[in-house]
């Protein structure tokens, strides 16, 4: 399969492709598959995005469809319109899913507002590095979820750890539940 | 008519899953989005599953999990056609169908059949073995899924035939919970496409497996 690479500012109509290298500033207008994809800028896609490998991604990537990768290291801000799925996933910066985010691992440093409208999965990690931004969720549902500076409605893991500037309407914990004193929840419930 | 579910707390109790294992699943297709059903409780929105069919499919996941890589049990579980070009004396000598079915399918694919036919084949041919349909229901079954030009729906879809009066009527429906027939209508025959695409697949392969042997 042919590789794609670019520096400077293009637009393309999508395709299918080995490794992706991107220098600057793509607008894809449909759908984009590839195995790696490596980009340095700014990338706004009208479609879905699907990586077989990894991706790595350093700046702004909006995606008006689905997207889909083996593996996520992301520094900047990242904003899927659709549904989202990864086995892992490393983001520094914020992450925006419009529908459902379905992850194996994720670990996010929160530095901006980030909001999804639920995250499920193996293990959800949610850290505040800076900014006055919080992430916000409907449900976080996982088998182990330590999150920081969130505002959900709904949480429901076996293991889980509720850090400090959280709150939460309801939490729904099977093993172990951990709330921090400077975190809010309104409604624990132990699962037996 | 709405099937009977099972909620995502008591599957997973159940089954001893964990949610980590249940949306890996989901991930590498293993269960499809459309069992992930959404109702509205009191505790607010909770997901639930068709029971027989998430149960099934969980015991043949975890069966299997040793011996097949999950993305190579996601191609059999999945309704994706096989690229296979069978007839149906072919199929009859694997022991695949009776020749109750093999003269009942004969006027549908008088050719080789293609996966889709051959799975109707296999699949009509298994219930007009068993009793539930009469030899002219397997043919109202058959045409009215051959006359179903998208097949990308057909395979994803459960097929019944209903009798009223004695008169049979034969229905393709996509979405069975969202459906209601006449209540004077008796079901007779159900067949859900990707179940039966999983077992004509599964056993296809350890029959032609063994002529390989052979």
């Amino acid at each position: 399969m042919n590789d794609f690479e670019m520096k400077g500012k293009s637009s393309m109509s999508g395709g299918t492709f080995g490794a992706v290298r991107v220098d600057g500033i793509l607008s894809v207008k449909g759908d984009l598959t590839c195995s790696t994809l490596e980009m340095n800028g700014s990338c706004r896609m009208n479609g879905s995005l699907r990586i077989s490998g990894k991706a790595d991604i350093d700046g702004v990537c909006r995606i008006s469809g689905d997207m889909d990768a083996e593996d996520i290291d992301l520094d900047g801000r990242l904003t899927v319109a659709g549904d989202m799925t990864s086995e892992n996933a490393r983001l520094n910066g914020s992450l925006s899913v419009g529908g459902t985010l379905n992850i194996g691992s994720l670990d996010l440093k929160l530095h901006g507002s980030s909001k999804i409208k639920e995250a499920v999965g193996g293990r959800i990690v949610i850290r505040h590095s800076k900014g006055a931004g919080y992430f916000r969720a409907d449900l976080v549902e996982g088998d182990e979820i330590d999150i920081e500076r969130s505002k959900i409605k709904v949480v429901r893991g076996d293991k889980v750890v509720i850090g400090k500037d959280c709150t939460a309407d309801r939490i729904e914990y099977r093993s172990s539940l951990d709330v921090h004193p400077k975190a809010a929840v309104k409604e624990k419930i132990k699962l037996d | 008519m709405d099937e009977e579910l099972i909620s995502k707390k008591e599957l997973l109790e159940l089954k001893g899953i964990s949610y980590g294992t249940l949306y890996r699943w989901k991930r590498k297709r293993l269960i499809p989005d459309e069992w992930f059903v959404r109702r509205s409780t009191h505790t607010g929105q909770e997901t639930f599953f068709p029971r027989d069919l998430i149960l099934e499919r969980v015991d043949s996941i975890m069966n299997s999990k040793e011996e097949v890589s999950l993305d190579g049990l996601a191609k059999i579980l999945s309704g994706a056609p096989l690229d296979i070009s069978i007839t149906l004396d072919e199929m009859k000598g694997l022991g695949m169908i009776s020749e109750a079915a093999r003269s009942a399918a004969e006027p549908f694919f008088p050719g080789a059949a293609d996966f889709d036919g051959a799975l109707m084949a296999y699949s009509v041919g298994r219930s007009l073995d068993g009793g539930d349909l009469s030899t002219e229901d397997a043919g109202t079954v058959i045409r009215n899924m051959t006359a179903t030009e998208d097949r990308e729906t057909l395979r994803r879809s459960t097929v019944r035939l209903y009798r009223k009066q004695g008169v049979a009527f034969c229905v393709v429906l996509f979405d069975p919970s969202k459906s209601s027939f006449d209540i004077s209508s008796k079901l007779v025959f159900e067949m859900n496409m990707p179940r039966a695409a999983a077992a004509f697949k599964a056993d296809i392969a350890s029959k032609r497996g063994e002529e390989d042997h052979e």
